[in-house]
């Protein structure tokens, strides 16, 4: 078959996918068009993404992909680039297919000048070959689901070899806290541009037990910390070789956090920025912090930044309001250990007992191995909890895990419906309900608020 | 003998460099296992270039770690922290060891590319890099146990082989095990354990802590009795994991 036809036949399957996924209610469909559509012509993505104008930008790490790509998405968006984007959080290539089909006519003409991708980290060095992108912004490398990914080594070395290959005239946007990535560019291609936090208010005693790098990325000598602001991110140098923290060009200061939202300024070359952001936690005004960086570097004025940052809503399930009669969920994805002690420690702003609904899955999208749940601060909770309602299909692991750490379990049950009724149960009026899931744990919750009609979509 | 003025003194090898996949959750439920009966676990951690005497502790967790880090840890093993360990163990001291701290109990891992890093000799196994990896739940069963399965979760790339005098722990009924070729997981000796099982090994088999305990107990005081503890949270936990596995088991004590 011709090229073309058969580019048309990929698009037309990938659509009908989407189509027939939506209408049998069998999941969000965004990844299986792609998928298909792809097999059926592997060259559809490289082919496809050729046609903007403005070139693509990846969204990279191990947490906050979602949010960064979400709040940079806006402030292009407003300074006028027609952007597309995988905001469901489909992160893996044919999760960016799927995007691609769904907005293409069938001759495959897209009407978007930019593509903005959030990518998987292990898919990385497939999306720097295939989209060849002008700029790839890059957050944190945490430990996750070794399972999937292998061991964090491997996948800094795959990293590490495809920005050997990136053209020089490509933008990197990397997190200067943390010195798994800052040691990992040493040597790469392209412009560096660094984003931090500068706040010794934040600053934690010690690096958590989840942390992994804690060595020299150059002589492997153990680093040593004068600031730690979350995991192994912080202000970190190498007292046997003298390797160090680079010196970010955008950075965060004076940082009020609350469990909901957070005020701070970001301190930019072209002036500093005041910012009240309604996402909660310390890691999101990381992830707010690189999508600055990223989209000074692409030209943005500072005035629409902080507009778009102002109006700032979560993504589903990041932190997510939702209403249930006169009580509140806040629903906030956990999925790792690093992500997991964040949310905690947000919620532990607050300085009175909370309601929580803890949620386990170990399906492939979480990860079948749950053991990371042993490296979660769960002592935190210890005495801090006034219900603790634990779901999903490792439930019983979970629970085990909270008895270890001193929290009173308040009921364990795997159906999600059941134990939520049961988690509401314990929330006075005008109260909130603590709910922290891992990724498909996080969406049969959303699927329960879908069918009790209180959210709108699933993946919205 | 009261538990109550009990101690049992534990060492955590290298846990600042070989401590991935949660192993730290071994440590907690062993810990907690004892301070719950009345018993002062005390915990030391030894690391590289710190003084280990044969007979200072009465168990020791090894635990797993990235490949950079093994090589270190074999190297300062063979400056004197090995012969340490091998003279406590045939003494009757506790050694757990999962995954890369278990191919280091062995006489050698030979990378894929590199070469052969050395292990003590402890136990008769040896572990080549295989090109596949290993990954899932795994469920062992063991003649030497009651109840007599072990549940848990394995991630190795390694193909772990028993010499002539090797005992295994157990024989595998889902999972690969310490090659995927025979049917064999892990290897033990007095009381020694090495396998593959993280998840961690410790909190979903208390049958399998409680007896570590005791074997450490013995090495210290003698037979100690323990005391029974409310394992409903971690029977289910093991239950479940059988259960998602298709097996029907008897397996609470």
């Amino acid at each position: 078959m011709e090229p073309q036809l058969l580019r048309t036949a990929a698009i037309t399957l990938g659509k009908t996918i989407t189509r027939t996924v939506q209408t049998l209610r069998i999941g969000g469909g965004s990844a299986a068009p792609g998928y298909f559509a792809s097999k059926l012509y592997p060259r559809l993505t490289t082919d496809l993404i050729r046609q903007f104008p403005d070139g693509c930008v990846i969204v990279t790490g191990t947490n906050g992909k979602t949010t960064t790509s979400a709040l940079l998405a806006g402030m292009l968006r407003q300074a006028g680039h027609v952007t597309l984007h995988n905001f469901t959080g489909s992160n893996m290539m044919q999760g960016v297919a799927s995007v691609l089909v769904q907005a293409a006519s069938l001759s495959g003409e897209i009407d978007a000048s930019l593509g903005l991708f959030e990518i998987d980290e292990a898919t990385l060095p497939r999306a720097i070959a295939e989209l060849s992108p002008r700029m790839v912004v890059m957050n944190n490398l945490f430990r996750d689901q070794l399972d999937r990914y292998g061991e964090i080594d491997t996948v800094a070395r795959h990293w590490r070899r495809s920005f050997e290959k990136m053209p020089a005239d490509h933008v990197l946007i990397v997190n200067a806290d943390d010195p798994l990535l800052s040691g990992l560019i040493n040597g790469a291609h392209g412009r560096l541009f660094y984003f931090g936090i500068e706040d010794d208010r934040l600053a934690m005693t010690k690096v958590p037990r989840s942390a992994d790098s804690m060595f020299c990325q150059r002589c492997g000598s153990s680093l040593t910390y004068r600031r730690i602001i979350l995991s192994h991110l912080g202000d970190y140098h190498c007292p046997a070789c003298g390797w160090e923290r680079p010196k970010p060009s955008v950075y965060a200061i004076n940082i009020e956090a609350t469990p909901v939202s957070s005020r701070f300024r970001i301190v930019t070359p072209v002036g500093p920025l005041d910012v009240h952001l309604n996402l909660p936690g310390v890691y999101n005004v990381y992830n707010a912090v690189g999508a600055v960086t990223a989209a000074l570097a692409m030209g943005v004025n500072p005035a629409t930044i902080r507009a778009c940052l102002e109006l700032a809503t979560t993504p589903f399930g990041r932190g997510e309001q939702i209403k249930t009669g006169d009580r509140t969920v806040r629903l906030m994805l956990a999925k790792n250990p690093t992500g997991y002690n964040e949310v905690l420690r947000t919620v532990l702003f607050d300085p009175l007992p909370q309601h929580y609904f803890l949620l386990l899955n170990d399906r492939i999208a979480d990860g079948r191995d749950v053991s990371w749940i042993w490296d979660v601060d769960f002592e935190s909770l210890a005495g801090r909890t006034k219900s603790v309602v634990v779901s999903g299909t490792r439930a019983a692991d979970l629970a085990l895990r909270l008895k270890h750490a001193g929290v009173d379990v308040t009921a364990v049950d795997s159906h999600v419906e059941d134990a939520f009724h049961r988690a509401l149960e314990f929330v006075p009026t005008k109260g909130r309900l603590w709910t922290l899931a891992t990724y498909t744990a996080m969406l049969d919750f959303r699927r329960v608020m879908l069918r009790l009609g209180l959210v709108k979509g699933l993946w919205e | 003998m009261s538990l109550s003025n009990l101690d049992l003194r534990i060492a955590v090898l290298y846990a600042d460099r070989m401590s991935i996949y949660g192993d730290y959750g071994n440590l907690l439920a062993l810990t907690n296992r004892c301070h719950w009966r009345g018993i002062d676990a005390q915990t030391a951690l030894i690391s590289v270039g710190d003084p280990l005497e044969p007979g200072q502790y009465d168990l020791f967790l090894f635990g797993g770690g990235q490949d950079r880090q093994q090589v270190l840890v074999a190297d300062d093993l063979h400056r004197g922290r090995g012969k340490a360990l091998i003279e406590s163990a045939e003494a009757g001291a506790v050694i757990l060891a999962i995954c890369g701290g278990y191919q280091l109990l062995g006489h050698y891992y030979q990378p894929a590319d590199g070469p052969r890093i050395p292990g003590i000799g402890l136990l008769d196994v040896w572990t080549v890099a295989g090109n596949r990896r290993m990954i899932g739940n795994v469920i062992i069963e063991c003649d030497w146990l009651e109840p007599d399965t072990l549940v848990g979760f394995e991630n190795h790339s390694g193909k772990t082989y028993l010499g002539k005098t090797g005992e295994p722990m157990g024989r595998r009924v889902v999972g690969c095990g310490n090659n995927g070729e025979d049917t064999f997981e892990g290897c033990r000796y007095k009381n020694v354990f090495g396998c593959y099982l993280h998840g961690p090994i410790m909190p979903r088999n208390p049958h399998f802590a409680d007896l570590l305990i005791r074997l450490a107990l013995r090495h210290r005081y003698g037979d100690v009795p323990l005391a029974p503890l409310d394992d409903a949270l971690e029977w289910e936990a093991h239950r479940a994991a059988l259960a998602r596995a298709g097996i029907k088991k008897e397996a609470a004590a």
